[in-house]
């Protein structure tokens, strides 16, 4: 603490003076002078008193304890060694003011030695002072905790340490004194790595007190209490309890603190760890991510983390498909990430999600499962949006749908149902960018055997991006199959009109079955 | 009985040759009268200083002490026990020379006294008034 007055000025000589020898009224001025509203006079007080370093410089000082602000407090911190005695002197004063004034020093100065006497005065129900105590405690835990927990891992602090030591000892004693406060403070101080806080949870625990304190951190809505469960998901080796507290927790001030510790921490391999616990998260999972209470930002970390926690694929495609809704360039990259999560997305659950054929022939009837339809809206929103989006997020997309490959289309066409076909020609116009040139170059072969089954899957494909001149040049193909093949390919074309115009020629053809395919287009076409 | 006494005393104390000493138990005794004595005068005097240099609240002195420091004449000591009576019961007068917040402006309502006031605060505290809160 830097006085900024200079030290020729005529303040500062004053302060000389009042530095100087042992004239007590100079310690009457003192006190004054640390009242002051101006900050460089109470400055220049506070180090004038340390200065003189007397008994009543020191209880001065200590009378003016609650002026202090948080720049003098950590100089008065550093010189705490001479204001012991006049604290412990108030301590035993019969005087409440005095009283309550060493315990607030004890509380800003956090002067872990005398902790006791805090927490002894905040246990008390008979102690005056008791409600100041608790207060001052609570205040100070809440301080201490708040910052051990912006660390992921524990950190060494001999003050919180201390005043988790008191306060677990009191904590022991609930049944007798039964301050909630002592509680709250406990939990207030703790960091979520703490050895005591783990313990907690553990169902051998028999003591009825530690069923007490978990009950008070579920029901209790403190933000610190929050901040203890979300952290415990950056805990290393945490009890399953505590993640289990954790995954029943609702609100969605919770899945906001988790967003804070994902954009502070990010997910590190203990988080992939304690996600595989495989406990929901049900704060996120409920989260409508299209509620604009919460920022864009803790929405876009929640998506990530969701996607993260190993959650049904659904519930990930909803929660990105709400933020790419949002067009904000700013979910593009959480968006990207993660879609690129869902790769373990296999073919075939897909087609199955995605196909409207449940008990086609040479398929076993099943019932769908429940999820069955909320992945299929996912996915159809999500295969709607690809168009309209960044580079970025339409390469992810491709990326998981990667194992969609037109070559396994034509594979399948005569095992798989026509509806399975559709849907994973679905993708495969989505993951594989070089489709058409597949088709063409199978429409070109020698044989015609790979012609008619490269013009069979334009059916699922569609007569668009080029595929339809492959298609309308197929019709003249020396090989009958492929010519049948290309007409059915146009029938199925979005154009009925187009259509028409080029099959109405072939209703003269030499080839019989081609007259006979072209007429029975025809007609199903007019129909 | 002065002579038989150092016998029983050597008798007693059963000292051989102590009758035959040169300083007689007299001496031993004046002796330790003069420490005592010695003592005494010593103790007297670090109390003595100790009580000089005992701490004393003594504001008089040190509102001279500012004074004299801050070179103030005697129509701006006249300003000074002016402004005195307007703090509140039990500050100390020195206050006025420690924090600007202390100095009763709105009680003083002469312009004159104001103009002298302003011109003697700026000199105490080295910054004009609309600099206070700074």
């Amino acid at each position: 603490m830097k006085s900024s007055t200079p030290r020729n000025s005529p303040l500062y000589e004053t302060f000389r003076v009042l530095g100087l020898g042992s004239n007590l009224a100079s310690v009457q001025v003192l006190g004054g002078a640390l009242a002051s509203p101006n900050v460089s006079v109470r400055h220049l007080a506070l180090q004038t008193l340390i200065h003189r370093g007397g008994q009543a410089e020191m209880s001065a000082i200590l009378e003016r304890i609650d002026n202090c602000n948080e720049t003098e407090l950590p100089f008065l911190a550093n010189h705490v060694s001479s204001l012991i005695v006049p604290i412990e002197m108030g301590l035993g004063d019969r005087n409440p003011q005095k009283r309550q004034r060493s315990l607030c020093a004890i509380a800003k100065l956090q002067i872990a030695s005398q902790f006791h006497h805090l927490v002894h005065a905040a246990q008390s129900p008979d102690d005056p002072q008791q409600i100041v105590a608790a207060e001052l405690v609570l205040g100070l835990a809440c301080k201490l905790g708040a910052e051990a927990r912006r660390n992921k891992g524990k950190t060494s602090n001999a003050n919180r340490e201390r005043l988790l030591s008191d306060l677990w000892q009191s904590m022991l004693l609930f049944n007798d004194h039964r301050i909630l406060q002592i509680v709250d403070a406990w939990l207030c101080a703790s960091h979520w790595d703490d050895q005591a806080f783990k313990e907690l949870f553990r169902p051998t625990r028999s003591n009825p007190v530690f069923k007490f304190v978990t009950r008070q951190l579920k029901h209790a809505h403190r933000a610190q209490f929050r901040e203890l469960l979300a952290g415990v998901l950056w805990s290393q080796a945490p009890s399953p309890e505590a993640v289990q507290e954790l995954g029943e927790r609702t609100e969605q001030a919770m899945a906001v603190q988790l967003a804070e510790y994902f954009i502070k921490f990010g997910i590190s391999p203990i988080v992939t760890k304690n996600l595989a616990m495989k406990i929901p998260i049900q704060c996120i999972e409920q989260l409508d991510f299209a509620d604009n209470s919460v920022s864009l930002v803790h929405r876009c970390a929640l998506v990530q983390l969701l996607a993260a926690a190993d959650t049904s694929p659904d519930k990930i495609i909803f929660g990105i498909t709400k933020l790419l809704e949002t067009r904000d360039f700013t979910v593009d990259l959480a968006c990207s990430n993660a879609i690129r999560s869902l790769r373990s997305l296999k073919p075939e659950i897909v087609v199955l999600v995605l196909s409207d054929c449940f008990d086609a022939p040479g398929m076993e009837p099943y019932d769908p499962p429940p999820w069955k339809s909320s992945l299929r809206t996912a996915l159809e929103r999500l295969i709607e949006l690809y168009p309209h989006q960044a580079q970025a997020v339409q390469r992810s997309i491709e990326f998981i749908f990667s194992d969609f490959r037109c070559e396994e289309l034509i594979k399948h066409l005569d095992d798989w149902p026509e509806s399975h076909l559709m849907a994973y020609a679905k993708i495969v116009r989505i993951a594989e960018v070089g489709f058409v040139e597949f088709i063409e170059r199978d429409a070109q072969s020698q044989s015609a055997v790979k012609r008619s089954r490269a013009i069979h899957a334009v059916r699922f494909l569609g007569m668009d991006n080029g595929l339809s001149d492959i298609t309308i040049e197929a019709i003249q193909d020396k090989s009958e199959k492929v010519r049948i093949e290309a007409i059915y390919a146009i029938t199925t074309g979005r154009n009925r009109n187009d259509a028409i115009e080029i099959l109405l020629p072939l209703i003269r053809d030499e080839d019989q079955s081609v007259k006979t395919a072209a007429n029975f287009a025809l007609s199903s076409l007019r129909t | 009985m002065i002579d038989a006494f150092p016998v029983s005393f050597s008798a007693i104390l059963r000292i051989e040759g102590y009758d035959r000493l040169i300083v007689k138990w007299w001496w031993v005794g004046l002796a330790i009268i003069a420490l005592m004595v010695l003592l005494a005068s010593w103790r007297l005097t670090v109390q003595v200083i100790l009580w000089c240099n005992k701490p004393r609240s003594k504001p008089r002195g040190l509102l001279r002490q500012l004074v004299r420091v801050h070179r103030l004449s005697v129509k701006e000591r006249a300003l000074i026990s002016r402004l005195a009576p307007l703090l509140p019961r039990g500050v100390p007068v020195a206050i006025l020379f420690a924090d600007p917040s202390s100095w009763a402006w709105n009680q003083i309502k002469e312009p004159t006294v104001l103009d002298s006031l302003e011109k003697l605060y700026a000199k105490i505290f080295g910054f004009p008034r609309d600099r206070e809160g700074s």
